[in-house]
């Protein structure tokens, strides 16, 4: 445990300094802006809170994304990721940590959101259940870490894993409801976004902000919890496997 | 004369080359353009939550035009590259003009824009529904990725310091132009000085000009549109080159030109 605070608390430390990892949320005001002009221009309001939440979870994922995948690499072209195989702490367990940390920070988002739905269309957003918010919204990006993570972790084994990193962000968003509820796309497509555990997710925190009842949202945070946490120990076993493979090919310093 | 267009083949080479380097065929097209027709499909499907039929093909169209547009502004962080690469000083050393190299590195962004477009939009359109005069969109296509160029290009010349911020200018400079262009609602939709901001930036003209074209296919309207597309993108780029000559100059005289971030 001492060893995943000391990567939580490093990747914090650094993270202040290279803004890097953290500045996707930057593009956060436009992205509020793009989604409420819709919004509006369709006389909506029934939807803000689809809107805010749209940017935010993209933020938050991006980053996630972004993050474990230059954490991985920079520890590979460092040298570093000898070091930490050779460690006895899992070297998952550090990825996590890490990217953790700078989600942690990505959560400013949030804020940021509402103050540009404020400033740009006067909104003012009235949250039903602030405290089940906080809940839903720290069980999902905790699940966001688990599978950025798994991703990234993929760049391990190929450098075109970068590639197919970031060509996963839009379907994770599409099916993960981020903006359309799963239950509003096709038939077909609605089994396969319920296999997503952002589209759980998206539908408790919506839910949190705009309903009055809380009605069902153990069962979706849940499943949050569940989808999250096999991705969790089934990337933890991906990971020993590429590191075993890597080591066996010799290709482990091979950035 | 020659010499120029010499020197802008033999960087279109280069620029060809840096994209084969870049992507396997399957990794471009799994990866990359799969991406590309995610994103569209994102932004498409909102219809189905804000409940008009007519916005589905309205946005499908101009995130089709966007995905194009987002190829000019990856001139940026290319460019900005150069002097991460430590290329920069010698290119101002030279004695040619940068324009030809630059254009020449970024002429695969233009092809790669437009085919990657049209790949997304084939796709996609089966199920949208194809627009009368379809294919006159790769013409148009061409047109908006020329034309956001010269912003990506001014771009790269402000992160050229400061490269590690190349990729954040051009995510947030592509999402002001999706969210004001008129690309998921029309421009007008907004007060009147961001409309004036739309009408200074590029993709808004050249996606009026886009919408008209497939349907009615060329006209002088249509013209009218493209040439101020242009316009406004060939004032980008001298304001781009502009900044070039000023971080050059300022890097010779403080030494600072083959330092990068």
């Amino acid at each position: 445990m001492s060893g995943l605070i000391a990567a939580y608390r490093m990747q914090l430390a650094l993270a202040w300094r290279t803004p890097n990892y953290w500045m996707t949320q930057a593009t956060t005001p436009v992205q509020v802006v793009l989604f409420l002009s819709i919004v509006d221009a369709f006389d909506r309001p029934d939807l803000l809170a689809n809107a805010l939440l749209a940017p935010a979870l993209m933020t938050v994922w991006a980053t996630a994304v972004w993050t474990g995948g230059s954490v991985i690499r920079n520890d590979r072209w460092g040298g570093l990721i000898e070091l930490h195989v050779a460690a006895p702490r899992s070297y998952w367990w550090v990825v996590v940590a890490r990217v953790g940390a700078v989600v942690t920070l990505s959560l400013l988002v949030v804020p940021i959101a509402v103050l540009t739905a404020w400033v740009t269309y006067g909104v003012v957003v009235d949250v039903a259940h602030p405290v089940m918010l906080a809940v839903a919204m720290t069980v999902t990006a905790g699940a966001i870490v688990a599978t950025a993570t798994v991703l990234s972790s993929l760049t391990i084994l190929s450098r075109a894993a970068i590639t197919f990193q970031n060509s996963a962000s839009y379907p994770v968003l599409l099916l993960g409801g981020v903006f359309v509820p799963v239950a509003l796309l096709p038939g077909w497509a609605q089994p396969l976004g319920r296999l997503v555990f952002l589209s759980w997710g998206s539908d408790a925190i919506r839910q949190t902000i705009s309903e009055p009842s809380l009605d069902g949202i153990a069962g979706r945070l849940a499943a949050v919890v569940v989808l999250g946490g096999l991705t969790l120990y089934g990337g933890s076993r991906l990971v020993r496997s590429i590191l075993f493979r890597v080591r066996v090919s010799g290709e482990i310093g091979v950035a | 004369m020659t010499a120029a267009i010499r020197v802008m083949g033999n960087a279109a080479l280069v620029g060809y080359e840096e994209v084969r380097a870049q992507f396997t065929w399957k990794s471009w097209l799994f990866g990359w353009v799969a991406r590309s027709v995610a994103q569209v499909l994102f932004y498409a499907a909102m219809g189905l939550a804000v409940g008009s039929e007519e916005f589905i093909p309205y946005a499908f169209l101009g995130n089709v035009v966007a995905s194009a547009a987002l190829m000019g502004l990856a001139v940026g962080p290319d460019t900005a590259a150069e002097r991460f690469n430590g290329t920069l000083p010698l290119l101002v050393a030279a004695p040619r003009s940068l324009l030809p190299v630059f254009a020449g590195r970024s002429l695969s962004h233009l092809v790669q824009g437009t085919v990657e477009a049209m790949i997304v939009f084939s796709v996609l359109a089966p199920f949208v529904g194809f627009p009368d005069r379809w294919w006159w969109l790769p013409l148009g296509l061409t047109v908006v990725v020329a034309g956001t160029y010269g912003l990506g290009l001014c771009l790269a010349a402000v992160s050229i310091d400061r490269y590690r911020i190349s990729n954040l200018l051009m995510n947030v400079s592509f999402y002001l132009l999706v969210a004001i262009g008129g690309v998921n609602v029309p421009t007008d939709v907004f007060p009147r000085w961001v409309q004036l901001a739309a009408s200074v930036l590029p993709l808004h003209h050249g996606l009026l000009g886009v919408r008209e074209l497939v349907v009615t296919g060329p006209s002088a309207t249509v013209a009218g549109r493209f040439g101020l597309e242009l316009t406004v993108g060939a004032a980008w780029l001298a304001l781009g080159l502009l900044g070039f000559r000023f971080a050059a100059e300022s890097g010779r005289k403080d030494g600072s030109i083959d330092f990068a971030e």
